[in-house]
């Protein structure tokens, strides 16, 4: 499908490689007399590094790599806690269910901090284009950590948890790091190398990370936890509230049934 | 599981259909966006080769 081989080859680190045959038209080129030349410069460097070109191929690119997430975060479900074949069902769709919906919470924020704040901020179909490639990137590094997570669930009650949680924050490095790669790439040529640019691209990617792991923190609190037991990530802000109570009341007994989950 | 962890999963259903059926619209708009494209193309080479002809 062209979609998911664009989505490939967006991720991918090579920008020069140019494939033989170019995945979308760049309806821009037809007429290059009627073009001014920085549009010129654009369209010529959006049809080197295989870029969409219009708003509707980036959004279609950007809907294909989620649900190619959504399928994979599914699959790392699956191989987390494998105790029974409910539980990791659960997990299939929990952990999905965590992914979409805080994206949709988190990506209008976004949108707006980026219209209002960022320099030289771009369409927002690119924001959805380099969201939808990072966590297309993200949740295929969980999914290739599935079967080492399986396996250490299966043989070590210690480690199986902690291998689940270390997957989580690789594949957080890797879809941070690919959704600063794709807006950079697609962002206008004059800004790309700009200090500027680069340091609010950055920021609107700890912001995206920063208020998705929040939300998630907060939706995994009202299921069933994913891990054997409920971390205090899961617990959401009453976690991290019940934790600083305890730091500032340390001599306090704890209230009756508190200690639930 | 609390009753907002339901609804979560019902916006999640939701967002699900939402997403299949916005992915084939695009794709519609896509091939439309090509075939536009292609004619644009033919119809530079035609006007191309009309000045030619005069």
């Amino acid at each position: 499908m062209s979609a998911f081989t664009s989505i490939l080859a967006l991720v991918g680190p090579s920008e020069d490689a140019a494939p033989a045959s170019p995945p979308f038209r760049d309806g821009g080129t037809t007429q290059p007399s009627a073009q001014s030349n920085a549009e010129r410069v654009s369209s010529e460097r959006v049809a080197s590094m295989q870029l969409p070109a219009s708003s509707a191929q980036r959004s279609l690119i950007a809907l294909s790599a989620m649900i190619g997430a959504l399928v994979l975060v599914s699959l790392w479900g699956l191989a987390v806690n494998p105790v029974a074949i409910g539980t990791s069902l659960r997990n299939a769709s929990t952990v999905p269910m965590l992914l979409l919906v805080s994206a949709l919470v988190c990506l209008p924020a976004i949108v707006v901090f980026m219209r209002i704040f960022v320099y030289a901020p771009g369409r927002v179909s690119s924001l959805f284009l380099s969201y939808g490639l990072g966590a297309f990137a993200g949740s295929l590094t969980m999914a290739a950590l599935a079967p080492v997570i399986a396996l250490y669930y299966h043989s070590s009650h210690a480690a199986g948890p902690l291998v689940a949680k270390i997957s989580v924050v690789v594949g957080l490095a890797v879809g941070t790091m690919i959704f600063t790669r794709v807006s950079a790439r697609l962002a206008k040529p004059e800004t790309t190398s700009s200090l500027v640019a680069i340091g609010t691209r950055w920021l609107t990617a700890a912001l995206l990370v920063t208020g998705q792991l929040a939300v998630i923190a907060q939706l995994a609190s009202t299921v069933d936890p994913i891990l054997d037991h409920r971390t205090r990530f899961g617990q959401g802000i009453d976690g991290a509230a019940s934790f600083d109570e305890a730091k500032e009341r340390p001599h306090q007994a704890p209230s009756e049934g508190g200690a639930s989950q | 599981m609390k009753p907002l962890g339901l609804f979560a999963f019902a916006i999640f259903a939701a967002a699900i259909t939402v997403l299949f059926i916005l992915r084939r619209r695009l794709k519609e708009t896509v091939k439309l966006e090509e075939a536009e494209s292609i004619l644009n193309e033919e119809y530079a080479h035609l006007q191309k080769e009309e000045k030619h002809s005069w």
